[in-house]
């Protein structure tokens, strides 16, 4: 017999198990405050996320249950408006940036340091992305790709702070992705370089200022 | 202008309010601009190496096999159609789900961060409503509500958290994404003229720091306050007017548009297709009765 026939068809343990939960709850809540008494914000761990979640689905149960109160009922009605509004936030923060959750962080620092790619031959001419690659390739996604493969390899970066190794390695993985969608290929013994574009705001004259480094190249 | 003239294009533009119609051109904008998006995302990249999300325990890189993203592309056709026209919604929208789920985590593993999770959270809290809500009607709208409100004050939230309210006070680095967008676009097209465009912006935002760190605060107040979208449908309606100026006045200066957030947004918050309808449909009716 499935679990909620079981409890629909005894209310004495239906009750009980309510109870239980109650008092589970009760008791949870208590064990929190005492560590946040204690040590703070650090009481945080993945057991109080999946708790808020016990308690919104207790408390929505509790309003679910028939009653003539006009006040309860108001009060089940804002729950269902608010539900996914509080459980995405919290689980965006807490997971961050995982699909589908994401802690929306698109400009969230502006820091004084701005990074461009772009790619040209030994003559210096600048292979121009829409005329050289795939369409597909845009500049821009460029620079998510350098970020997200320092992220994964530790490596930091900004403000032109790379370590050579990892400038190059980054430097690769871009320039790489780069070649498998090129449309005209180079000329044999050309070599094509991936320049990485540092802007940044010169705080003595006031000035944005810019410099350029090669991060990689290619034969 | 007349007192008549005025009540005359009052009752031309008071548009007589079809849900059925509303929730149909929701539907439309939004599955096309999802499937836009979603076969960009499975077409333009084939070299996953982030193993994250999804990508963690599932093998993505078998996704970049042709053969596979061309299932997966008739699969997100097919489950479209059957969205579009309403059939057996809790299926669909639940594959739905799955398949946005799949591909955006497969351009996750990509290394690119298009922000593309109200994509695919807005799938599952219409599931949501499908499956266990009477009034679906209704909750199908209202849940969708509650996650773009939530997209929105996440991204206010992330401001306050990573730089604090010295966010506003950093707008002169601003011009360096300005500058850098500029640059983007020059090395992406080849045309000079995308450098000169932006001097003036970035000249005249130079000169007045005050004025970028007011706009700033403006639009930190907006993302962070998206939760009274939440209030009612009038207070939803102005607040998607907001985030169209907000977005309006980002393309204006850095040349951006976040179509994963901003037109997923506008489209359940504005219903732009709607509008347009029912005032081809006024204007018709006029005509016809002008003719008649």
């Amino acid at each position: 017999m499935p679990f909620n026939k079981f409890l629909y068809k005894s209310p004495i343990i239906r009750k009980l198990f309510l109870y239980a939960v109650v008092v589970v709850c009760i008791a949870y809540f208590c064990w929190e405050l005492y560590w946040f008494i204690n040590v703070g914000l650090s009481f945080v761990k993945w057991h109080t996320y999946v708790m808020v979640l016990v308690y919104l689905c207790l408390f929505r149960y509790l309003l679910g249950k028939k009653t003539s109160s006009p006040f309860l009922s108001k009060i089940d009605s804002k729950f269902k408006n608010v539900i996914f509004f509080v459980v995405y936030i919290l689980l965006s923060l807490k997971i961050g940036e995982i699909h589908p959750f994401s802690r929306v962080p698109m400009y969230d620092s502006l820091p004084n340091w701005s990074y461009v790619f772009y790619a040209k031959d030994n003559h210096q001419n600048i292979l121009f992305t829409q005329k050289n690659f795939s369409s597909s390739i845009k500049t821009g996604l460029l620079a998510h790709r350098f970020y997200s493969y320092c992220d994964i390899h530790h490596i930091s970066y900004g403000s032109g702070k790379e370590d050579p190794f990892g400038l190059k390695l980054a430097g690769r993985n871009v320039l790489d992705f780069m070649l498998q969608e090129i449309i005209v290929p180079p000329p044999p013994n050309d070599t094509i370089f991936l320049v990485r574009k540092n802007i940044y705001f010169n705080e003595k004259n006031s000035l944005v200022e810019k410099d350029e480094v090669i991060a990689y190249q290619a034969f | 202008m007349r007192l008549s003239h005025i009540r005359h294009f009052k009752s031309f533009i008071r548009l007589k309010p079809d849900e059925t119609l509303a929730w149909r051109c929701i539907k439309v904008s939004y599955v096309c601009i999802w499937l836009y998006m979603g076969l960009f995302s499975l077409f333009a990249f084939s070299n996953p190496f982030v193993q994250e999300g999804l990508c963690r325990w599932l093998p993505c890189q078998y996704i970049s096999l042709y053969p596979i993203k061309l299932v997966i592309a008739f699969s997100c056709l097919f489950f479209a159609v059957l969205y579009i026209f309403e059939v057996s919604m809790k299926t669909t929208c639940t594959l739905l789900f799955v398949l946005s789920l799949i591909i955006f985590s497969y351009e996750e593993a990509n290394g690119q961060h298009f922000r593309s999770a109200l994509f695919t959270i807005l799938f599952f809290v219409q599931a949501v409503a499908y499956i266990f809500m009477q009034d679906k009607n209704k909750y199908r709208l209202q849940f969708s509500f509650q996650v773009i409100a939530a997209v929105y004050t996440l991204s206010g939230i992330s401001k306050l958290i990573t730089s604090g309210l010295g966010w506003i006070s950093d707008a002169p680095y601003l011009l360096l994404q300005i500058k850098k967008e500029a640059f983007a676009r020059y090395y992406t097209t080849g045309r000079i003229d995308w450098l000169s465009d932006k001097t003036y912006m970035t000249d005249f935002f130079a000169k007045n720091p005050e004025v970028l760190s007011v706009l700033l605060a403006v639009v930190l107040l907006i993302e962070t306050c998206a939760f009274l979208i939440l209030v009612n449908q009038k207070v939803a309606k102005v607040y998607g007017l907001l985030l169209l100026l907000v977005n309006i006045g980002i393309f204006i200066c850095l040349n951006i548009i976040i179509p994963a957030i901003a037109v997923p947004a506008l489209i359940f918050l504005l219903n732009p297709v709607y509008y347009f309808i029912l005032l081809f449909r006024r204007m018709k009716n006029k005509t016809n009765k002008i003719t008649g």
